[in-house]
Protein backbone atom coordinates (compact mmCIF):
# COMPACT_ATOMS: atom_id res chain seq x y z
CA UNK A 1 0.00 0.00 0.00
CA UNK A 2 1.04 3.52 -0.88
CA UNK A 3 -0.36 7.07 -0.19
CA UNK A 4 -1.63 7.00 -4.17
CA UNK A 5 -3.64 3.67 -3.49
CA UNK A 6 -5.11 5.13 0.22
CA UNK A 7 -6.45 8.32 -1.46
CA UNK A 8 -7.59 6.78 -4.45
CA UNK A 9 -9.52 4.29 -2.00
CA UNK A 10 -10.96 7.80 -0.20
CA UNK A 11 -12.12 8.87 -3.42
CA UNK A 12 -14.11 5.69 -4.74
CA UNK A 13 -15.52 4.28 -1.44
CA UNK A 14 -19.40 5.18 -1.74
CA UNK A 15 -20.00 4.80 1.81
CA UNK A 16 -17.23 8.05 2.42
CA UNK A 17 -19.35 10.27 0.26
CA UNK A 18 -19.93 12.84 2.81
CA UNK A 19 -16.26 12.03 4.76
CA UNK A 20 -13.35 14.66 3.85
CA UNK A 21 -11.33 17.75 5.34
CA UNK A 22 -12.25 21.48 6.74
CA UNK A 23 -10.20 24.30 7.91
CA UNK A 24 -13.78 26.20 8.68
CA UNK A 25 -12.72 28.10 5.65
CA UNK A 26 -12.69 25.97 2.84
CA UNK A 27 -13.76 22.20 2.83
CA UNK A 28 -12.96 19.43 0.55
CA UNK A 29 -15.11 15.76 0.36
CA UNK A 30 -12.15 12.72 -0.47
CA UNK A 31 -14.02 12.43 -3.84
CA UNK A 32 -12.51 15.14 -5.14
CA UNK A 33 -9.07 14.57 -4.30
CA UNK A 34 -8.38 12.99 -7.65
CA UNK A 35 -9.61 15.97 -9.47
CA UNK A 36 -7.37 18.03 -7.12
CA UNK A 37 -4.21 16.50 -7.33
CA UNK A 38 -4.78 16.41 -11.06
CA UNK A 39 -4.40 20.25 -11.40
CA UNK A 40 -1.46 20.25 -9.45
CA UNK A 41 0.26 17.74 -11.89
CA UNK A 42 -0.15 20.23 -14.23
CA UNK A 43 0.72 22.91 -12.22
CA UNK A 44 4.30 20.41 -11.54
CA UNK A 45 5.07 19.38 -14.71
CA UNK A 46 5.28 22.71 -15.82
CA UNK A 47 8.29 23.30 -13.84
CA UNK A 48 10.58 20.26 -14.86
CA UNK A 49 11.88 19.52 -11.98
CA UNK A 50 13.54 16.02 -11.17
CA UNK A 51 12.45 13.35 -9.33
CA UNK A 52 13.98 13.81 -5.49
CA UNK A 53 14.04 17.79 -6.18
CA UNK A 54 12.82 18.52 -1.94
CA UNK A 55 10.17 21.10 -1.65
CA UNK A 56 9.90 23.10 1.57
CA UNK A 57 6.45 23.68 2.40
CA UNK A 58 5.45 27.08 4.52
CA UNK A 59 1.88 27.12 4.91
CA UNK A 60 -0.49 27.63 7.64
CA UNK A 61 -2.11 24.93 9.54
CA UNK A 62 -4.83 24.83 7.01
CA UNK A 63 -6.36 22.61 4.13
CA UNK A 64 -4.38 24.04 1.16
CA UNK A 65 -1.32 23.52 3.01
CA UNK A 66 -2.87 19.66 3.92
CA UNK A 67 -3.81 19.17 0.31
CA UNK A 68 -0.55 20.52 -1.05
CA UNK A 69 1.15 18.19 1.42
CA UNK A 70 -1.31 14.94 0.61
CA UNK A 71 -0.52 15.24 -2.67
CA UNK A 72 3.37 15.21 -2.44
CA UNK A 73 2.64 12.49 -0.07
CA UNK A 74 0.52 10.70 -2.93
CA UNK A 75 3.43 11.56 -5.74
CA UNK A 76 6.08 10.33 -3.53
CA UNK A 77 8.22 13.13 -3.51
CA UNK A 78 10.54 14.51 -1.26
CA UNK A 79 9.56 17.45 0.93
CA UNK A 80 10.41 19.29 3.66
CA UNK A 81 8.03 20.60 6.33
CA UNK A 82 7.78 22.95 9.40
CA UNK A 83 5.42 25.15 10.93
CA UNK A 84 5.13 28.21 8.94
CA UNK A 85 8.10 30.32 10.41
CA UNK A 86 7.80 34.46 9.97
CA UNK A 87 8.64 35.95 7.27
CA UNK A 88 11.97 37.26 8.02
CA UNK A 89 12.87 33.35 9.03
CA UNK A 90 11.64 32.01 6.08
CA UNK A 91 14.85 31.38 4.23
CA UNK A 92 16.95 31.52 7.10
CA UNK A 93 14.70 27.90 8.93
CA UNK A 94 14.51 26.03 5.19
CA UNK A 95 17.39 23.53 4.58
CA UNK A 96 19.86 24.55 1.70
CA UNK A 97 19.16 21.33 0.09
CA UNK A 98 15.63 22.25 -0.70
CA UNK A 99 15.20 23.20 -4.32
CA UNK A 100 12.17 25.45 -3.53
CA UNK A 101 9.82 27.23 -1.41
CA UNK A 102 6.15 26.59 -1.26
CA UNK A 103 3.78 28.65 0.10
CA UNK A 104 0.48 30.47 -0.81
CA UNK A 105 0.25 33.64 -2.22
CA UNK A 106 -2.53 34.64 -0.26
CA UNK A 107 -4.53 32.45 2.35
CA UNK A 108 -7.23 34.84 2.49
CA UNK A 109 -7.59 35.11 -1.28
CA UNK A 110 -8.17 31.62 -2.12
CA UNK A 111 -11.90 31.10 -1.72
CA UNK A 112 -12.22 28.29 -4.08
CA UNK A 113 -9.54 25.09 -4.07
CA UNK A 114 -9.91 24.89 -8.09
CA UNK A 115 -7.90 27.75 -8.28
CA UNK A 116 -5.57 26.40 -5.88
CA UNK A 117 -2.54 25.78 -8.29
CA UNK A 118 -3.04 29.24 -9.55
CA UNK A 119 -2.75 30.53 -5.62
CA UNK A 120 0.67 28.83 -5.34
CA UNK A 121 4.21 30.68 -5.37
CA UNK A 122 7.12 28.47 -5.95
CA UNK A 123 10.59 30.71 -4.68
CA UNK A 124 13.93 29.02 -5.56
CA UNK A 125 15.82 29.08 -2.19
CA UNK A 126 18.96 31.48 -2.71
CA UNK A 127 21.06 29.45 -0.70
CA UNK A 128 20.06 26.15 -2.63
CA UNK A 129 23.10 24.00 -2.18
CA UNK A 130 22.01 19.57 -2.31
CA UNK A 131 24.52 17.43 -1.00
CA UNK A 132 22.17 15.14 -0.45
CA UNK A 133 23.76 11.76 -1.33
CA UNK A 134 20.90 9.32 -0.26
CA UNK A 135 20.28 5.55 -1.24
CA UNK A 136 17.83 5.54 -3.96
CA UNK A 137 14.49 4.77 -3.14
CA UNK A 138 11.46 4.53 -5.71
CA UNK A 139 9.63 6.25 -2.64
CA UNK A 140 8.99 9.60 -1.28
CA UNK A 141 11.12 10.72 1.96
CA UNK A 142 9.82 13.50 4.48
CA UNK A 143 12.16 15.84 6.24
CA UNK A 144 11.46 17.30 9.37
CA UNK A 145 13.60 19.56 11.65
CA UNK A 146 14.78 17.99 15.20
CA UNK A 147 12.27 19.27 17.77
CA UNK A 148 14.71 20.72 20.18
CA UNK A 149 16.73 22.87 18.01
CA UNK A 150 15.20 26.32 17.38
CA UNK A 151 17.29 26.99 13.91
CA UNK A 152 17.93 24.06 11.27
CA UNK A 153 20.55 22.56 13.05
CA UNK A 154 19.49 18.77 12.50
CA UNK A 155 16.99 17.03 9.55
CA UNK A 156 15.18 14.09 10.04
CA UNK A 157 14.46 11.93 6.96
CA UNK A 158 11.79 9.11 6.70
CA UNK A 159 10.65 7.26 4.41
CA UNK A 160 7.02 6.74 3.02
CA UNK A 161 6.26 3.56 4.19
CA UNK A 162 7.60 4.02 7.91
CA UNK A 163 5.19 6.85 8.26
CA UNK A 164 2.47 4.77 7.01
CA UNK A 165 3.12 2.03 8.73
CA UNK A 166 3.28 4.13 12.13
CA UNK A 167 -0.07 5.67 11.18
CA UNK A 168 -2.00 2.52 10.58
CA UNK A 169 -0.34 1.16 14.38
CA UNK A 170 -2.41 4.68 15.42
CA UNK A 171 -5.75 4.03 13.33
CA UNK A 172 -5.73 0.59 15.52
CA UNK A 173 -4.43 1.78 18.75
CA UNK A 174 -7.15 4.77 18.96
CA UNK A 175 -9.53 3.14 17.14
CA UNK A 176 -10.63 5.38 14.93
CA UNK A 177 -12.89 4.89 12.01
CA UNK A 178 -14.79 6.57 9.43
CA UNK A 179 -17.37 7.64 11.93
CA UNK A 180 -14.85 10.03 13.59
CA UNK A 181 -14.60 13.95 13.13
CA UNK A 182 -11.16 14.60 14.19
CA UNK A 183 -10.35 17.88 15.12
CA UNK A 184 -6.28 18.94 14.62
CA UNK A 185 -5.18 22.29 16.32
CA UNK A 186 -2.36 21.10 16.55
CA UNK A 187 0.59 22.07 13.67
CA UNK A 188 0.25 18.90 10.89
CA UNK A 189 3.83 19.85 9.65
CA UNK A 190 5.08 18.46 12.95
CA UNK A 191 5.30 14.50 13.18
CA UNK A 192 2.52 14.84 15.87
CA UNK A 193 0.03 16.42 13.77
CA UNK A 194 0.35 14.76 10.82
CA UNK A 195 1.91 11.16 12.08
CA UNK A 196 -0.18 10.42 15.02
CA UNK A 197 -3.33 13.15 13.93
CA UNK A 198 -3.94 13.69 9.88
CA UNK A 199 -2.46 10.34 8.42
CA UNK A 200 -4.17 8.02 10.71
CA UNK A 201 -7.55 10.31 10.23
CA UNK A 202 -7.01 9.87 6.93
CA UNK A 203 -6.29 6.10 6.96
CA UNK A 204 -9.42 5.54 8.91
CA UNK A 205 -11.86 7.63 6.30
CA UNK A 206 -12.58 10.07 9.18
CA UNK A 207 -14.14 13.71 8.79
CA UNK A 208 -11.25 16.10 9.50
CA UNK A 209 -11.17 19.89 10.74
CA UNK A 210 -7.64 21.93 10.89
CA UNK A 211 -7.52 24.98 12.81
CA UNK A 212 -4.69 27.41 12.74
CA UNK A 213 -3.08 29.40 15.61
CA UNK A 214 -5.50 27.61 17.57
CA UNK A 215 -6.79 29.82 20.90
CA UNK A 216 -9.61 29.68 23.26
CA UNK A 217 -12.15 31.55 21.28
CA UNK A 218 -11.63 29.57 18.26
CA UNK A 219 -11.48 26.34 19.97
CA UNK A 220 -14.65 26.98 21.51
CA UNK A 221 -16.59 28.19 18.24
CA UNK A 222 -15.02 25.24 15.87
CA UNK A 223 -16.02 22.98 18.30
CA UNK A 224 -19.88 23.86 18.40
CA UNK A 225 -19.86 24.30 14.70
CA UNK A 226 -17.73 21.11 13.86
CA UNK A 227 -18.84 18.63 17.19
CA UNK A 228 -15.69 16.46 17.16
CA UNK A 229 -15.52 13.30 18.66
CA UNK A 230 -12.01 12.91 18.54
CA UNK A 231 -8.94 15.74 19.49
CA UNK A 232 -5.37 15.72 18.99
CA UNK A 233 -3.89 18.22 21.44
CA UNK A 234 -1.22 19.02 23.93
CA UNK A 235 -1.01 19.80 27.54
CA UNK A 236 -0.96 22.84 27.30
CA UNK A 237 -4.05 23.13 24.67
CA UNK A 238 -6.10 20.30 27.26
CA UNK A 239 -4.82 23.40 30.13
CA UNK A 240 -6.53 25.64 27.76
CA UNK A 241 -9.86 24.23 27.34
CA UNK A 242 -9.51 23.67 31.26
CA UNK A 243 -9.42 27.43 32.32
CA UNK A 244 -11.81 28.66 29.47
CA UNK A 245 -14.44 26.27 28.41
CA UNK A 246 -17.38 26.82 30.93
CA UNK A 247 -19.38 24.06 29.77
CA UNK A 248 -18.23 20.04 29.78
CA UNK A 249 -18.71 18.03 26.46
CA UNK A 250 -17.63 14.15 26.49
CA UNK A 251 -15.13 13.38 23.42
CA UNK A 252 -14.62 9.67 22.29
CA UNK A 253 -11.35 10.40 22.21
CA UNK A 254 -8.98 12.86 23.33
CA UNK A 255 -5.19 12.56 22.32
CA UNK A 256 -2.55 14.86 24.37
CA UNK A 257 0.97 14.90 23.33
CA UNK A 258 3.71 17.16 23.35
CA UNK A 259 4.67 17.08 27.12
CA UNK A 260 4.07 15.04 30.02
CA UNK A 261 0.14 16.19 31.45
CA UNK A 262 0.49 16.04 35.59
CA UNK A 263 -1.70 13.60 36.71
CA UNK A 264 -4.02 15.60 38.91
CA UNK A 265 -4.86 17.47 35.74
CA UNK A 266 -5.47 14.43 33.30
CA UNK A 267 -8.09 13.21 36.12
CA UNK A 268 -9.73 16.87 35.85
CA UNK A 269 -9.63 16.98 32.26
CA UNK A 270 -11.09 13.14 31.63
CA UNK A 271 -13.66 13.62 33.68
CA UNK A 272 -14.99 16.89 31.94
CA UNK A 273 -14.28 15.84 28.52
CA UNK A 274 -13.89 12.34 28.38
CA UNK A 275 -11.64 10.00 26.87
CA UNK A 276 -7.98 11.32 27.46
CA UNK A 277 -4.83 9.47 26.51
CA UNK A 278 -1.09 10.36 26.72
CA UNK A 279 0.95 9.48 23.73
CA UNK A 280 4.67 9.75 23.74
CA UNK A 281 6.50 10.09 20.44
CA UNK A 282 9.31 11.97 18.65
CA UNK A 283 10.33 13.58 15.49
CA UNK A 284 12.56 11.09 14.78
CA UNK A 285 10.63 7.36 15.56
CA UNK A 286 6.91 8.36 15.32
CA UNK A 287 4.32 7.77 18.05
CA UNK A 288 5.75 5.29 20.27
CA UNK A 289 4.14 4.62 23.74
CA UNK A 290 0.33 4.87 24.41
CA UNK A 291 -2.44 4.18 26.76
CA UNK A 292 -5.19 2.15 25.35
CA UNK A 293 -9.18 3.47 26.31
CA UNK A 294 -9.86 0.26 27.71
CA UNK A 295 -6.83 1.41 30.35
CA UNK A 296 -8.32 3.11 33.38
CA UNK A 297 -8.90 6.71 34.00
CA UNK A 298 -5.89 6.12 36.54
CA UNK A 299 -3.18 4.15 34.83
CA UNK A 300 -3.63 6.49 31.93
CA UNK A 301 -3.04 9.35 34.34
CA UNK A 302 -0.10 7.81 35.60
CA UNK A 303 1.99 6.47 32.71
CA UNK A 304 2.60 7.67 29.02
CA UNK A 305 0.69 4.13 28.24
CA UNK A 306 1.75 0.91 26.67
CA UNK A 307 4.41 0.40 23.84
CA UNK A 308 2.75 0.58 20.41
CA UNK A 309 3.25 -3.20 18.70
CA UNK A 310 6.78 -3.08 16.73
CA UNK A 311 8.36 -0.42 19.71
CA UNK A 312 11.18 -1.88 21.94
CA UNK A 313 12.16 -0.13 25.03
CA UNK A 314 15.38 -0.20 27.13
CA UNK A 315 16.58 2.06 30.00
CA UNK A 316 20.49 2.37 29.71
CA UNK A 317 22.00 3.30 32.87
CA UNK A 318 22.28 7.03 33.73
CA UNK A 319 25.58 9.15 33.85
CA UNK A 320 27.40 9.21 36.74
CA UNK A 321 26.55 13.04 37.24
CA UNK A 322 22.88 12.15 37.14
CA UNK A 323 21.00 10.65 40.70
CA UNK A 324 20.06 6.88 40.29
CA UNK A 325 16.91 6.35 41.15
CA UNK A 326 15.48 2.63 41.74
CA UNK A 327 14.40 1.18 38.25
CA UNK A 328 14.96 4.49 36.63
CA UNK A 329 16.72 4.88 33.58
CA UNK A 330 17.23 6.82 30.25
CA UNK A 331 14.48 5.70 27.87
CA UNK A 332 15.71 3.99 24.76
CA UNK A 333 13.87 2.85 21.88
CA UNK A 334 13.67 0.69 18.72
CA UNK A 335 10.87 0.85 15.96
CA UNK A 336 10.87 -0.56 12.98
CA UNK A 337 8.97 2.69 11.08
CA UNK A 338 11.51 4.84 12.19
CA UNK A 339 14.12 7.23 10.65
CA UNK A 340 17.02 6.55 8.76
CA UNK A 341 19.28 9.88 8.60
CA UNK A 342 20.05 12.68 10.37
CA UNK A 343 20.99 15.20 7.51
CA UNK A 344 23.07 18.54 7.59
CA UNK A 345 20.88 21.70 6.05
CA UNK A 346 22.97 20.94 3.25
CA UNK A 347 21.99 17.33 3.14
CA UNK A 348 24.92 16.26 4.14
CA UNK A 349 24.77 13.24 6.00
CA UNK A 350 25.43 13.01 9.75
CA UNK A 351 24.20 10.12 10.28
CA UNK A 352 22.95 7.19 8.67
CA UNK A 353 21.21 3.93 10.88
CA UNK A 354 19.62 0.62 10.72
CA UNK A 355 15.42 1.66 11.35
CA UNK A 356 16.06 -0.92 14.78
CA UNK A 357 19.01 0.89 15.84
CA UNK A 358 18.48 2.02 19.37
CA UNK A 359 17.67 5.84 19.71
CA UNK A 360 18.62 7.31 23.08
CA UNK A 361 15.58 9.71 24.21
CA UNK A 362 17.25 11.79 26.80
CA UNK A 363 14.34 11.57 28.47
CA UNK A 364 13.69 9.56 32.16
CA UNK A 365 11.49 6.61 32.51
CA UNK A 366 10.24 3.51 34.75
CA UNK A 367 8.80 0.32 33.51
CA UNK A 368 6.16 -1.43 35.30
CA UNK A 369 4.38 -4.61 35.08
CA UNK A 370 1.94 -4.82 31.70
CA UNK A 371 5.11 -2.85 30.21
CA UNK A 372 3.06 0.90 31.22
CA UNK A 373 6.19 3.28 30.71
CA UNK A 374 6.76 5.68 33.18
CA UNK A 375 8.30 9.07 32.50
CA UNK A 376 10.09 11.37 34.96
CA UNK A 377 12.03 14.38 33.02
CA UNK A 378 14.38 15.00 31.11
CA UNK A 379 17.69 13.31 31.54
CA UNK A 380 20.14 16.30 30.33
CA UNK A 381 20.09 19.83 30.25
CA UNK A 382 16.77 20.67 28.76
CA UNK A 383 13.37 21.17 29.32
CA UNK A 384 10.05 21.02 27.35
CA UNK A 385 8.06 23.86 27.49
CA UNK A 386 4.17 23.96 25.87
CA UNK A 387 5.12 20.77 23.84
CA UNK A 388 8.40 22.38 22.29
CA UNK A 389 11.75 20.62 23.55
CA UNK A 390 13.96 24.03 24.65
CA UNK A 391 17.54 23.06 24.76
CA UNK A 392 19.11 25.06 28.24
CA UNK A 393 22.81 25.75 25.55
CA UNK A 394 19.95 27.45 22.82
CA UNK A 395 18.99 30.06 25.61
CA UNK A 396 22.29 30.71 27.45
CA UNK A 397 23.62 30.92 23.96
CA UNK A 398 21.20 33.81 23.20
CA UNK A 399 21.44 35.72 26.09
CA UNK A 400 24.97 35.50 26.00
CA UNK A 401 24.61 37.57 22.56
CA UNK A 402 23.13 40.65 24.69
CA UNK A 403 26.20 42.77 25.29
CA UNK A 404 25.23 43.59 28.33
CA UNK A 405 25.77 39.44 29.32
CA UNK A 406 28.91 37.91 29.84
CA UNK A 407 27.87 34.48 31.06
CA UNK A 408 24.18 33.31 31.28
CA UNK A 409 23.26 29.81 32.91
CA UNK A 410 19.96 28.70 33.15
CA UNK A 411 18.07 26.47 35.20
CA UNK A 412 14.50 24.45 35.80
CA UNK A 413 12.71 24.70 38.94
CA UNK A 414 10.25 22.18 39.85
CA UNK A 415 7.37 24.96 39.93
CA UNK A 416 4.94 24.58 37.11
CA UNK A 417 3.21 27.73 34.94
CA UNK A 418 1.58 28.35 31.87
CA UNK A 419 4.59 27.29 30.03
CA UNK A 420 5.98 24.23 31.74
CA UNK A 421 8.23 24.27 34.53
CA UNK A 422 9.38 27.73 35.52
CA UNK A 423 12.99 29.34 34.01
CA UNK A 424 15.45 30.88 35.84
CA UNK A 425 18.14 32.30 33.61
CA UNK A 426 21.16 33.32 35.80
CA UNK A 427 23.53 36.33 34.27
CA UNK A 428 27.03 37.45 34.86
CA UNK A 429 26.84 41.49 34.28
CA UNK A 430 30.03 43.51 33.30
CA UNK A 431 30.32 46.17 36.00
CA UNK A 432 26.66 45.95 36.46
CA UNK A 433 25.76 47.43 33.15
CA UNK A 434 22.41 45.97 32.82
CA UNK A 435 19.14 45.43 34.97
CA UNK A 436 17.60 42.41 35.26
CA UNK A 437 13.99 43.57 33.76
CA UNK A 438 15.97 45.35 30.86
CA UNK A 439 17.62 41.76 30.14
CA UNK A 440 14.22 39.89 30.61
CA UNK A 441 12.78 42.55 27.94
CA UNK A 442 15.37 41.83 25.65
CA UNK A 443 14.57 38.24 25.66
CA UNK A 444 10.72 38.96 23.88
CA UNK A 445 13.06 40.16 20.74
CA UNK A 446 15.62 36.90 20.97
CA UNK A 447 13.59 34.66 21.73
CA UNK A 448 10.21 32.58 21.07
CA UNK A 449 7.65 33.34 23.60
CA UNK A 450 7.45 29.38 25.26
CA UNK A 451 11.55 30.15 25.84
CA UNK A 452 11.41 33.30 27.83
CA UNK A 453 12.50 32.63 31.16
CA UNK A 454 10.43 33.53 33.77
CA UNK A 455 12.71 35.06 36.07
CA UNK A 456 16.18 36.77 35.29
CA UNK A 457 19.18 36.98 37.87
CA UNK A 458 21.54 38.75 38.02
CA UNK A 459 24.96 36.98 39.78
CA UNK A 460 28.65 38.30 40.83
CA UNK A 461 30.29 34.80 40.43
CA UNK A 462 29.01 31.36 39.18
CA UNK A 463 29.03 28.58 42.35
CA UNK A 464 31.59 26.06 41.03
CA UNK A 465 31.73 22.29 41.33
CA UNK A 466 35.32 20.89 42.43
CA UNK A 467 35.44 19.90 38.74
CA UNK A 468 35.51 23.51 37.94
CA UNK A 469 31.85 23.16 36.38
CA UNK A 470 29.43 25.66 37.33
CA UNK A 471 26.56 24.07 40.01
CA UNK A 472 23.55 24.57 38.65
CA UNK A 473 22.22 22.46 41.99
CA UNK A 474 23.61 25.44 44.26
CA UNK A 475 22.04 27.81 41.83
CA UNK A 476 18.69 25.73 42.18
CA UNK A 477 18.82 26.26 45.95
CA UNK A 478 19.27 29.69 45.64
CA UNK A 479 15.91 29.64 43.87
CA UNK A 480 14.21 28.04 45.95
CA UNK A 481 15.54 29.86 49.16
CA UNK A 482 14.69 33.02 47.62
CA UNK A 483 11.28 31.89 46.30
CA UNK A 484 7.99 31.62 48.73
CA UNK B 1 -18.00 55.09 30.47
CA UNK B 2 -16.78 52.79 27.73
CA UNK B 3 -13.78 55.35 27.65
CA UNK B 4 -13.06 54.21 31.32
CA UNK B 5 -13.35 50.47 30.26
CA UNK B 6 -11.23 50.11 27.48
CA UNK B 7 -8.58 52.66 29.87
CA UNK B 8 -8.56 49.32 32.57
CA UNK B 9 -8.12 46.95 29.64
CA UNK B 10 -4.93 48.86 28.60
CA UNK B 11 -4.00 48.73 32.04
CA UNK B 12 -4.53 45.11 32.11
CA UNK B 13 -2.57 44.67 28.98
CA UNK B 14 0.06 46.47 29.40
CA UNK B 15 1.03 46.26 33.52
CA UNK B 16 -0.98 42.92 34.02
CA UNK B 17 0.20 40.46 31.43
CA UNK B 18 3.42 38.88 30.82
CA UNK B 19 3.69 41.07 27.26
CA UNK B 20 6.48 43.25 26.79
CA UNK B 21 3.72 45.65 25.21
CA UNK B 22 4.05 49.63 27.03
CA UNK B 23 -0.15 51.10 27.22
CA UNK B 24 0.94 54.21 24.34
CA UNK B 25 1.47 51.32 21.83
CA UNK B 26 -2.24 50.16 22.11
CA UNK B 27 -4.84 51.57 20.13
CA UNK B 28 -8.11 50.54 20.67
CA UNK B 29 -8.78 49.20 17.09
CA UNK B 30 -6.12 47.04 17.00
CA UNK B 31 -6.26 43.06 16.51
CA UNK B 32 -5.28 41.69 19.76
CA UNK B 33 -4.04 38.65 17.80
CA UNK B 34 -1.07 38.11 15.24
CA UNK B 35 -1.65 40.82 13.52
CA UNK B 36 -1.84 43.31 16.03
CA UNK B 37 -1.07 43.22 19.25
CA UNK B 38 -0.15 39.57 18.83
CA UNK B 39 -1.17 37.94 22.10
CA UNK B 40 -0.89 34.28 21.41
CA UNK B 41 -2.83 31.66 23.03
CA UNK B 42 -1.87 31.70 26.52
CA UNK B 43 -1.81 35.66 26.71
CA UNK B 44 -5.27 35.60 25.41
CA UNK B 45 -6.43 32.75 27.91
CA UNK B 46 -4.62 34.96 30.52
CA UNK B 47 -6.73 38.44 28.85
CA UNK B 48 -10.09 36.57 29.87
CA UNK B 49 -8.84 35.54 33.19
CA UNK B 50 -7.94 39.22 34.28
CA UNK B 51 -10.82 40.78 32.98
CA UNK B 52 -13.18 38.52 34.36
CA UNK B 53 -11.54 39.39 37.70
CA UNK B 54 -10.60 42.76 37.42
CA UNK B 55 -14.68 43.17 36.80
CA UNK B 56 -15.81 40.80 38.79
CA UNK B 57 -18.28 38.59 36.21
CA UNK B 58 -17.85 35.56 34.27
CA UNK B 59 -18.01 35.58 29.89
CA UNK B 60 -20.94 32.93 29.10
CA UNK B 61 -19.14 30.58 26.37
CA UNK B 62 -20.93 31.76 23.86
CA UNK B 63 -18.67 35.18 24.19
CA UNK B 64 -15.96 33.52 24.17
CA UNK B 65 -15.54 34.22 20.13
CA UNK B 66 -13.45 35.99 17.63
CA UNK B 67 -16.01 38.89 16.70
CA UNK B 68 -16.26 40.10 20.59
CA UNK B 69 -12.11 39.77 20.93
CA UNK B 70 -11.35 41.42 18.02
CA UNK B 71 -10.39 44.45 19.59
CA UNK B 72 -10.61 46.68 22.74
CA UNK B 73 -13.19 48.06 21.15
CA UNK B 74 -15.30 44.65 21.05
CA UNK B 75 -14.40 43.67 24.23
CA UNK B 76 -15.46 47.26 25.79
CA UNK B 77 -18.37 46.59 23.88
CA UNK B 78 -18.91 42.93 25.51
CA UNK B 79 -17.67 44.13 28.95
CA UNK B 80 -20.10 46.95 29.34
CA UNK B 81 -22.67 45.01 28.30
CA UNK B 82 -22.13 42.67 31.48
CA UNK B 83 -21.56 44.91 33.76
CA UNK B 84 -24.72 47.32 33.00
Amino acid sequence: MRFADIFAQLATDPTLAKQGLGDGRLNCSYQVLPEIFTQLDDFFAAQDFSADTCFALQFDNSLPGALVLLYLLARERHLFVAPKPQKQDAVSLTPQFCRCILSLKSEADLTDLAQLPSALQLDPHPDYNDERDLPATDEGRLYLKTSGSMGVSKVVVHDFSALLGNAQQCVTRFRLSAADRVLIPVPIFHMYGLGAGLLPALLAGATIELLDKTNILKYIQVEKRFAPTAAFLTPTLCNMLLQGKRSDRPYRLVVSAGDKMRPAMFKTFAARFGGLVNLYGSTELGALITSDLADSADIRARYAGQPMPEVHVKLAPLADDLQEAEGVGELQLSYAYSFTHYLHSTGKTRLQREVTDWFATGDLARQHQGGYVELLGRAGLSVNRRGYLVLFSDIEQRLESLKAVDKAVLVATDEETANGKRLVAFCLVPDNTAQAENIRQACFALLPNYAIPEEIRIINEFPLLPSGKIDRQALLEAVAKTTR
Amino acid sequence: MSEAVTEQLKDIIANQMDVNIQKSEIESDMSLMEDGLGLDSVAIMEFISLVEAQFNFKFDEDELNMDGFRDLQTVTELVASKIN
